[in-house]
């Protein structure tokens, strides 16, 4: 083909044909390969590119809502907003940011630790990320606003930013009950965007108590605003020619949280965290009728506000190992063995099971001798001859260890869950734990037992040896025996209101029974007899705190329960120690009216040794507060003085 | 003044001259969208339409004169650009860490871009002057365009300017082509033509230039960083979409999403604003153009004429393929203009100029049928 290299003049048309052939054909392939891609990226990937093209120029700012507010009944705030001022850095507009750092540092102090993880998240920042402002210090005092003020032109690309913060007027009252919020964490980021919510780093959420129940209805909803950003993720307005735009600049305002209201009275509530000033322990007021919460304590608290700001490493580490633990609520989230007052439980078994009668008498000695075991009575030297309701007056442990060994511990754990132990009681806060309630398969299945034995229906019968139970389960336990048998579930939240809609009720609680005792109506009678006579009855374990209290006041027939539980093993009927930690355990639950029940308060007193005088004080104050807030009752200041041991009720 | 008489002027002439003009008025048009909505003045718009009419005034004694006169001056205009590129090599001005620019007093240049033109001059010349070249097929016969292709890719690549030496290089290669070589001779450059890009890989490119290259091949790797402008561009064309956002609407370059939008990726904004219909109208005007100087260069029967011609078709081909291919992400971003429509008065004026010169064959071929 190529011979032909020799041409003339003549000849040039046809060598340099072929060449014009080739080029032609190669120039409208590369329009038509041009046109393909064109093809692609306009039409086939067109709206992903119009879509990217979009998320350029209009970025999106998150406008946050307004969290909604906890109130109490009566409507006085325990949880809102205020106004924060929080001071910002934004690493492309500082220069040198760690000698800025030191300025702000030398000016108004920034804690030590905080420094550091500002450094180190600045350093992390690349790029467009470096124009996001990171927050340095949260809530500045207005001094320390001035001094910032006065000094900024030392301080490039620092600026003061308002936020909203969240603000608990009452300091640490109720503070179990409301909880307090913080800045979401890497777990539950991934768990919330899991379930398709819209949480993004950064972002306050509800961490504990009321706070982190009601999260859903207390963060509202988001609002949107589209802004116009240029290349360097600057704002820029539309200018005139550019009115196409102008829809494309949204604002969809965010809509504030929902209100949740509570069934505390925070006046009680204040009132009770005043009188129930013991270093480790619980406090549980309620409406023994429809399972409403009147108040909650949880000793020691915690300050709601602080915990909710950025907390130090250090400050944690202290909170988490404070050996008396400020964060367990002590009402629903830590068991206890509940002492004498499982004794209803023994009693009911004992009625309904027909093992014994209401006249059916035991003799105590002082000791139940158990194989070579003896099991020993609170009171030394022995009850004597007794019949039931004697022995809840009194509560006598051998009447209810001899009742325990022939009832068989499975019915002692039929019963008890009829009560509603070894279960969880519904309330929404905190994640309560469940106690524990052993049968015959809690000992077959541990290795720790090995096999079941009569001994531990003894020791349960008196609650003591594996029964565990929470403050909130005695409270519904008893509250089922003083409302005539309806095990209810409890209710801390009255309603939900919508401030975006009239204040619209948008949820409210009504009071829920989660079983009816199965019982006779007359067992239940004879043991609420019975712990009416704990209180007023001469021998009644708490009838002299009773009366220390109350006087002789008739009008308000109280009924109730003492409960020392061993921290310890006792030896030879005394405890091993006197020390703070190896003191027993006091517990008081307490209603009244009788017959028209209208408050029931139930309180743990950690290490605050018998039931009577360590439990059942705060309780009576509790109740007598009630009628005195609430029913306009005046009561005569008693004043007697406690020097009688014999008076001293063992439990 | 034997132009202007009817008997030498025809069609093809006229079509490529109407085409070249409807060009460069959308590129007008285009500028005016760039830069009015965003507050600019309007000197970009205003300082093209200036060129564009001293274009004009240039054209006239460019078509006037005899191409054949300007045949002499293939070997000066050759050796005087190989001279400014060195002095660029010795003196030049460092803008944007490569050295391109001379400056001659008042006035700047580029000799880079001079050099496309006086390449396509001294092969014109050479293939035309030498006709022994035909007489034999011999690979020693390449050696002589072979020279003249290469010293000043070398320079240019040292420069540094990818895009420029690549199109001197494509340049060259295509009227080497287009004289027709033997296949296997083909190949053997070919091969010699990958020896020596992977020898320039590690040799000569700046980290900068192989960052583009290793951004076109995986764009989304690094989105702020090298492969930002090409994946810009992609994100103005494709969001253009059939019909395209309307004229003066495009975001792509209102919010500064893409840099030098008024030179190198006017057509991104372009296809932003007229969408896939536009952009597919513009482009067949400009492989009309293509054709139609093909057309002219087919018809005359002048050897250095043909050449030039060709050669001129083969510069507006490769810039505008190369252009559109890298706004498209088919090809790296090099720094390649889009003729007639970038900004900028000597891209204008040459490319005004080039054109005159096919015009100018057009209207004599005749004299040599």
């Amino acid at each position: 083909m190529l011979k032909d290299r020799i041409v003339s003049e003549s000849d040039i048309k046809n060598y340099y044909r072929i060449s014009y052939i080739l080029f032609t054909i190669l120039l409208f392939i590369a329009l038509i390969v041009i046109i393909i891609r064109l093809y692609k990226v306009q039409i086939q990937m067109g709206e992903y590119y119009y879509d990217r093209a979009e998320k350029n120029f209009i970025q999106e700012v998150r406008l946050s809502p307004l969290r909604g507010r906890i109130l109490d009944i009566k409507g006085n705030v325990i949880a809102q907003n205020r106004p924060s001022f929080n001071l910002f850095i934004t690493p492309a507009f500082t220069k040198n940011y760690k000698k800025t750092l030191q300025t702000i540092d030398n000016l108004i102090g920034i804690p030590e630790e905080r420094f550091q993880d500002i450094i180190d998240e600045i350093k992390k920042k690349k790029g467009l990320e470096r124009f996001k402002p990171i927050r340095i210090l949260t809530d500045l005092t207005f001094d320390q606003i001035a001094i910032i003020e006065s000094n900024i032109e030392d301080l490039s690309g620092v600026e003061i930013l308002m936020d909203s913060f969240r603000d608990y007027p009452l300091g640490e009252i109720a503070s179990h009950i409301v909880g307090y919020v913080g800045e979401i964490d890497k777990k539950t980021l991934q768990e919330k965007n899991s379930k398709k919510e819209v949480y993004k780093q950064g972002d306050i959420i509800g961490k504990r108590g009321i706070e982190l129940a009601y999260e859903d209805y207390l963060r509202g909803e988001e609002g949107k605003e589209y802004i116009l950003v240029d290349a360097k993720g600057f704002k820029v307005e539309a200018s005139e020619v550019q009115d196409y735009l102008k829809d494309k600049i949204k604002k969809i305002p965010p809509l504030p949280g929902r209100d949740v209201v509570l069934t505390i009275d925070i006046d009680y509530q204040r009132e009770l965290e005043k009188m129930f000033d013991v270093v480790d322990g619980g406090l549980i007021a309620i409406n023994p009728v429809t399972g409403k919460i009147y108040a909650l304590i949880s000793r020691p608290s915690f300050s709601p506000a602080k915990l909710s700001q950025r907390v130090s490493k250090t400050e944690w580490k202290n909170i988490l190992s404070d050996p008396l633990k400020p964060l367990i609520n002590k009402v629903t989230q830590d068991h206890y063995p509940p002492g004498s007052t499982f004794k209803i439980v023994s009693a009911l078994a004992g009625l309904d099971k027909k093992i014994i009668t209401e006249n059916t008498t035991s003799f105590c000695n002082g000791v139940f001798q158990f194989g070579t075991r003896p099991f020993r009575c609170w009171k030394k030297g022995g009850h004597g001859s007794l019949s039931l309701h004697r022995a809840i007056v009194q509560s006598c442990d051998v009447y209810f260890y001899r009742l325990g060994d022939r009832l068989d511990i499975d019915n002692i754990f039929f019963y008890g869950r009829m009560l509603g132990f070894g279960q969880k009681t519904g309330l929404e806060i905190d994640e309560e734990t469940s106690g524990i309630l052993p049968n015959r398969d809690y000992y077959k299945r541990d290795k720790r037992f090995g096999s079941y034995h009569r001994g531990y229906a003894i020791n349960a019968s008196i609650g003591q040896g594996d029964v565990n139970v929470t403050l909130i389960q005695l409270a519904y336990a008893y509250a089922a025996l003083a409302n005539g048998g309806s095990l209810l579930r409890p209710v801390i939240v009255e309603e939900i209101r919508d401030p975006n809609n009239n204040n619209k009720v948008v949820l409210k609680n009504e009071p829920v029974i989660r079983a009816e005792l199965n019982v006779d109506k007359n067992i239940i009678t004879k043991i609420v007899d019975g712990l009416y006579g704990v209180c007023n009855e001469p021998g009644g374990t708490a009838a002299f705190q009773k009366y220390r209290i109350f006087g002789n006041n008739k009008e308000i027939k109280i009924a109730g329960k003492t409960g020392t539980a061993q921290v310890v093993e006792m030896r030879d009927g005394k405890n091993i120690s006197d020390s703070y930690i190896h003191k027993d355990h006091a517990w008081f639950v307490g209603f009244a009216d009788v017959e028209n029940p209208e408050i029931l308060v139930a309180v743990l007193h950690k290490h605050g040794g018998h039931g009577a005088s360590g439990a059942a004080p705060y309780v009576f104050k509790a109740i007598k507060l009630f009628y005195e807030m609430y029913k306009g009752m005046k009561f005569e200041d008693m004043a007697i003085t406690m020097n009688s041991e014999t008076i001293e009720s063992g439990d | 003044m034997d132009i202007f008489t009817k008997k030498h002027s025809n069609s093809d002439v006229i079509i490529l001259g109407v085409l070249v003009s409807i060009l460069i008025t959308i590129g007008i048009i285009n500028l005016y969208s760039v830069t009015t909505p965003r507050g600019i003045e309007h000197q970009y718009y205003y300082n093209q339409i200036i060129w564009a009419v001293l274009g004009l005034v240039i054209c006239i004694p460019v078509i006037a004169i005899d191409y054949k006169k300007y045949e002499i001056l293939s070997y000066v205009m050759y050796y005087i650009c190989i001279i400014l590129l060195i002095m660029v090599f010795l003196f030049g001005k460092t803008a944007m860490g490569a050295k391109r620019w001379l400056s001659l007093g008042i006035i700047q240049m580029q000799p880079a871009e001079l050099m496309k033109i006086a390449l396509i001059f001294i092969l014109s010349k050479y293939y035309s002057d030498k006709k022994e070249v035909y007489t034999s097929w011999s690979i020693f016969k390449l050696f002589t365009p072979f020279l003249y292709i290469i010293i000043p890719f070398v320079l240019v690549i040292k420069q540094p300017d990818l895009g420029t030496a690549m199109i001197i290089l494509l340049i060259g290669v295509l009227i080497v082509l287009f004289n027709r070589i033997k296949i296997f001779h083909f190949i053997l450059m070919s091969i010699a033509g990958i020896g020596f890009a992977i020898l320039a890989w590690y040799k000569f490119l700046k980290p900068y230039q192989k960052k583009r290259i290793i951004a076109f091949l995986d764009p989304d790797s690094d989105v702020l960083g090298s492969a930002y402008h090409s994946i810009q561009s992609i994100i103005a064309v494709g969001s253009g979409q059939i019909f395209g956002k309307g004229y003066m609407k495009s975001t792509q370059s209102q919010f500064s999403f893409l840099p030098e939008q008024h030179t190198d990726f006017i057509f991104s904004i372009f296809a932003e604003e007229w969408g896939f219909i536009g952009s597919v109208i513009l482009l067949t005007i400009c492989t009309l153009i293509l054709f139609q100087i093909l057309k002219i260069s087919y018809s005359t029967e002048d050897l250095f004429a043909k050449n030039i011609s060709f050669g001129i078709f083969a510069y507006f081909f490769l810039h505008f393929t190369i252009n559109v291919s890298m706004l498209l992400g088919l090809m790296p971003v090099v720094g390649v203009t889009f003729p007639f429509m970038s900004y900028g008065g000597s891209s204008l004026i040459s490319s005004m100029i080039l054109i005159s010169l096919v015009i100018n064959i057009g209207l004599r071929k005749s004299r040599y049928e």
